[in-house]
């Protein structure tokens, strides 16, 4: 049996240790599948921190390319943590850029691709359920928005991802104290900021109405 | 019992399991008997809550690789490599165009005379019988066009005489004494300077003399025996053929490295 026919059983069972070792030798095909699997993770990370759908996207390109030829440099440990530190070193790259050349925001404009886009909605659930969903999300992006980066980063890492506080210190080259007072104060901030914008949150997600204040009453 | 101010971080700490065994407990107590705590954990753990709810953004695309975008991705990255090579074009120019400059220089302003000086040339000048049978040694010795036509042009009859002229400057009334090959000259060795001289006959007196082999041999001195005794230094003109080529080095350099600019 060859060698790419041992990937290809492989890739069935998703076994990540060994599609990255195959990716190390230079095949191309499972590092696609490693891409497909984190691509949406590694969009969300870069639109969070660049706030632009098109920055966003060439930086989640430019991210897989340059993990593809950086590849042989991981040395094990999480995958994930270090392919998102790549696209959040490359945001930030992108960021101070951009602060040296200030450019309008694809956000100015509102967001168009869903809004323009229903099919981008999850086709499983309610139509009304899916559009708090995206109501919810837009409300969030929003929220976080105002918070700077380094505590975006940690939300997003720890809150929205489910990263361990271990991992997201990897990913955001810091100490385990740092993340845990960063997610803090972003937690805090987030907190405030949403009792402002309570009367837009969807009502299943309002304080008042969540089963845990009806017990603390 | 422990009474304290309980942090937003330790409540969030708490909310992921990230606080200590003892601090956790004492915190877990707090919480079951302090309503206004409860509800601070609450409003804490409200954005976890939602974060870990709201969708995640849809990709506008796949972002699947191919070899040509790896390719290419490294032919950017070479040619991010470039400003070396650029700084290398650029210095190439600037010497190019330097030399370009002082060899146009040299075509324009210092006119057009032989680098070697009267004593260089004589050696090589040398007409012997034993040179006479070596091809090759008489190829070596052979005058350049420009000395040849200096020491023809030494003989005019209307230059005025001069005791102490050198043979470049030879009066009419001491008029060069030229050996032709037909006639019987007997090379000879000048005492003073060791040089073969070829002698050349004028009215019975026997002057020094250059000569290359199969053409006329060149006098040296005048009638009266005196052979120049000082070099003649003049400047050495660049051939035209190096200053266009040299022009066009510049040219090529030039372009190479704006196009490098450009890319």
């Amino acid at each position: 049996m060859t060698a790419s026919r041992v990937d290809e059983a492989t890739w069935e069972n998703w076994d990540e240790e060994q599609l990255i070792a195959a990716a190390q030798r230079g095949n191309l095909d499972a590092f696609n599948e490693l891409l497909l699997f984190y691509q949406a993770q590694v969009y969300n990370l870069a639109y969070h921190l660049l706030r632009d759908p098109a920055s966003a996207d060439d930086a989640t390109q430019e991210t897989f390319i340059s993990a593809y030829k950086g590849l042989k440099k991981f040395r094990g440990g999480s995958f994930r943590a270090w392919l998102l530190r790549i696209v959040s070193n490359a945001c930030y790259d992108e960021m101070r850029r951009q602060k040296r050349r200030p450019a309008v925001s694809w956000d100015d404009f509102g967001d168009l691709d869903e809004e323009a886009n229903p099919h981008l909605v999850d086709e499983g659930e309610r139509p009304e359920e899916g559009l708090q969903r995206v109501e919810l999300r837009q409300l969030l992006e929003r929220t976080m928005a105002a918070l700077p980066p380094e505590q975006r980063l940690a939300l997003f890492l720890v809150d929205q991802l489910g990263f361990s506080y271990q991992e997201a210190a990897t990913t955001m080259e810091v100490r385990l104290g740092t993340v845990k007072s960063r997610l803090a104060r972003a937690r805090a901030q987030m907190r405030d900021l949403l009792q402002e914008e309570a009367e837009l949150l969807p009502p299943r997600y309002r304080l008042e109405d969540s089963p845990e204040m009806e017990e603390m009453r | 019992m422990r009474r304290q101010r309980w942090s937003d971080v330790e409540l969030s700490a708490y909310l992921d399991g990230q606080l200590n065994e003892k601090t956790r407990g004492a915190l877990a107590t707090a919480l079951q008997q302090d309503a206004a705590l409860r509800r601070r954990l609450a409003e804490l753990q409200q954005p976890r809550q939602l974060m870990r709810v709201a969708p995640l953004r849809e990709t506008p695309r796949n972002y699947l690789l191919t070899p040509a975008m790896v390719a290419e991705s490294s032919g950017r990255a070479s040619q991010r490599r470039a400003p070396a090579r650029l700084v290398l074009l650029r210095a190439m120019a600037t010497v190019a165009a330097a030399a370009f400059a002082l060899l146009l220089g040299a075509q324009l302003y210092l006119g057009h005379a032989p680098l070697m000086t009267m004593q260089d040339a004589a050696p090589a000048a040398l007409w012997t019988e034993e040179l006479a049978d070596e091809p090759a040694a008489v190829e070596a010795l052979t005058f350049s066009q420009e000395m040849e036509r200096e020491l023809v042009e030494v003989a005019p009859e209307a230059a005025p005489p001069s005791e102490d002229a050198s043979p470049m400057e030879m009066p009419a009334e001491a008029p060069l004494a030229v050996c032709l090959p037909e006639e019987d000259c007997d090379p000879i060795i000048t005492e003073d300077n060791g040089l073969l001289d070829t002698p050349l006959r004028s009215g019975g007196t026997e002057v020094p003399s250059v000569g290359i082999a199969g053409e006329e041999p060149i006098a040296l001195a005048d009638t009266n025996g005196a052979i120049a005794p000082e070099p003649v230094l003049s400047f050495w003109t660049p051939p035209l053929w190096l200053t266009v080529a040299l022009g066009l080095l510049t040219a090529l350099l030039g372009w190479a490295t704006w196009r490098s600019r450009r890319h």
